[in-house]
């Protein structure tokens, strides 16, 4: 039998290309018009909905730094220039802080079952998605470049653009390699951590400094600045295409339920959709904890009061069942027991 | 090399040597050690909760043990590795199916990406094996709840195996497919294939597993 096995399953593993054409294939016969519409309409929401409010914001952002009411004192152009350098640093920190959190490169269960769990190159299978891993990471380092343009306002707007979008696919390639490499991410997220809390002491002493902060020491070139990040890019992309390979099921699957959480949270502009699989990530690192005592006597601990916005009492029932019946209710007291 | 699947020395196919695993100061796993040789089973036995899931997950590698290790002939087992994926199957508890995908498509694109030389007729074998011939062409949500356990059942006998690992595969199995399960997992065995499985059901322990790992207690 085990002879038959291994000549049934003598073949070539085939390219990740080809399974992804198969797979475009299969899928493509019961797909009818009305599921496709289904499946535009989804996509073109989300888009809708996460570039809406983009644009809400550049456009709110675009508006105050246009208005002739909006002049920067030129005693706080130099203090300005710190806090946005500070707010960039602490932004980005933050952006590769979410990035650990949810993989970057991530992938449901479906594919998890059905195509990760095969030998076929798992490099070559997550290409697709870790290019849109650097162009999220581009795009966002670039709406964070445009933002300290709005504000800061500098005389050439390439310094800060120029090298805004290779600089956001370096973030971008070095949060995948460090995917690949589960202790190291750990280290990662706590020296980012320290990072922003850095960030918020600098902002502190930005508030006591006030306008007599030094100037501010850095003037890149741009043209300079730009062909430097586009090397790093190229470099930190190829390291980061090259450990691909190395991403376990474990790192790849960490984020799915949160990622999920995000979009569902911003498609109904709604966080608290987010706060419960927080609330579950959270809970998971902290594994156990010490029971709550009841304190005070058994009608304390019964029953809490809660004055009404009518000022009547009511009376709410925390108890065992058991030894305490009582109600909610406008009138009545819990019995003494 | 890791993952690198070769034969071991002392003839054990898998063996986990002080895995454990917390969830914070919650200890899931606490130093679970035992080993496995080729065409022998060895059945995951504990109350709910005692970790038996978290086991298996370390064994493929979904999860990461904080310590200890899993060797695969003697070598270090490295899901990320092709040769372990392909010695490596798996029914664990996070199986899912895409939604207008057919049952015999699942079947056939995941056979022919293990290299099955003839797809069509391995998939169509296991298919009338597990009594889902009939439901070749029906998209996995309109299957009832036992006939998707068969088809992530099925998704193991497609491909090659040189270890088995199943959590509770009995579940939502009616009388007949339990009986088929361990007739099966018994032939497993036969052909040279190791299994690890979790279960709750003693008469498929008993019927196939040569030994038991404690965990929990």
């Amino acid at each position: 039998m085990t002879h038959q096995r291994a000549d049934r399953f003598g073949g070539v593993v085939p390219p990740a290309g080809a399974v992804r054409d198969r797979l475009r294939a299969h899928r493509a016969k019961p797909r009818s018009l009305t599921a496709r519409l289904a499946d535009a309409y989804g996509r073109s929401f989300n888009v809708a909905v996460i570039g809406g409010i983009v644009i809400s914001a550049a456009n709110s952002g675009l508006e105050t730094a246009v208005s002739p009411d909006y002049a920067i004192p030129a005693e706080r152009v130099e203090l300005l220039r710190w806090f946005v350098a500070l707010a960039v640093s602490l932004l980005l920190a933050l952006l590769g802080r979410l990035a650990l959190a949810v993989g970057p490169v991530l992938v449901g269960a479906t594919w998890q079952t059905w195509l990760l769990s095969t030998p076929v190159s798992r490099r070559e299978l997550l290409t697709a998605r870790f290019l849109a891993v650097l162009g999220v990471g581009g795009v966002a380092a670039l709406a964070v470049a445009v933002l300290a343009v709005v504000a800061v306002r500098p005389s050439d707007v390439l310094t800060p653009l120029g090298p805004a979008v290779p600089v956001g696919v370096v973030l971008a390639a070095l949060a995948v390699g460090v995917q690949s490499n589960p202790a190291g991410a750990r280290l990662v997220r706590r020296v980012l951590d320290g990072f922003a809390v850095l960030c918020a002491v600098g902002f502190g002493v930005l508030a006591l400094a006030g306008p007599a902060v030094p100037a501010f020491p850095f003037a890149p070139e741009p043209l300079t600045t730009s062909l430097i990040a586009l090397v790093a890019a190229a470099l930190a992309g190829w390291w980061a295409y090259t450990a691909l390979g190395r991403l376990s099921r474990a790192s790849l699957a960490a984020g799915t339920e949160f990622a999920d959480a995000t979009v569902t949270a911003v498609n109904w502009l709604d966080p608290a959709l987010l706060s419960s699989t927080l609330a579950v990530r959270r809970a998971r690192a902290v594994g156990r904890v010490r029971p709550a005592r009841l304190r005070g006597g058994r009608t304390g601990g019964c029953c809490a009061r809660n004055s009404s916005a009518t000022g009547a009492t009511r009376w709410a029932c925390c108890c065992t069942p058991g030894w305490c019946r009582c109600r909610t209710s406008r009138r009545r007291r819990c019995p003494r027991t | 090399m890791p993952g690198d699947v070769g034969h071991s020395a002392t003839g054990e196919l898998l063996a986990v040597r002080g895995l454990t695993k917390a969830y914070g100061d919650f200890l899931v796993l606490d130093d679970v050690g035992f080993s496995l040789p080729a065409g022998a089973a060895a059945g995951v036995v504990g109350p709910n909760g005692s970790g038996k899931s978290t086991l298996l997950r370390c064994v493929v590698g979904t999860e990461s043990a904080d310590s200890g290790t899993v060797l695969l002939d003697g070598v270090v087992l490295d899901e990320t590795a092709s040769e372990v994926r392909a010695a490596l199957a798996g029914v664990l508890d996070d199986v899912d199916f895409f939604t207008d995908l057919s049952v015999v498509d699942h079947l056939r694109l995941y056979a022919w990406a293990h290299g099955a030389t003839d797809p069509d007729d391995v998939v169509d074998g296991v298919l009338a094996e597990l009594g889902l011939a009939a439901a070749a062409d029906q998209l996995p949500s309109t299957l009832s709840s036992g006939q998707r356990r068969r088809l992530a059942l099925a998704a193991c006998f497609v491909r090659p195996r040189r270890l088995l690992v199943l959590d509770e595969p009995e579940q939502r199995l009616d009388a007949a497919g339990r009986v088929w399960l361990a007739e099966r997992l018994r032939g497993e065995k036969a052909a040279g294939t190791a299994v690890l499985i979790a279960s709750h059901d003693d008469d498929l322990l008993d019927a196939v597993v040569d030994m038991r790992v404690h965990v929990g207690a």
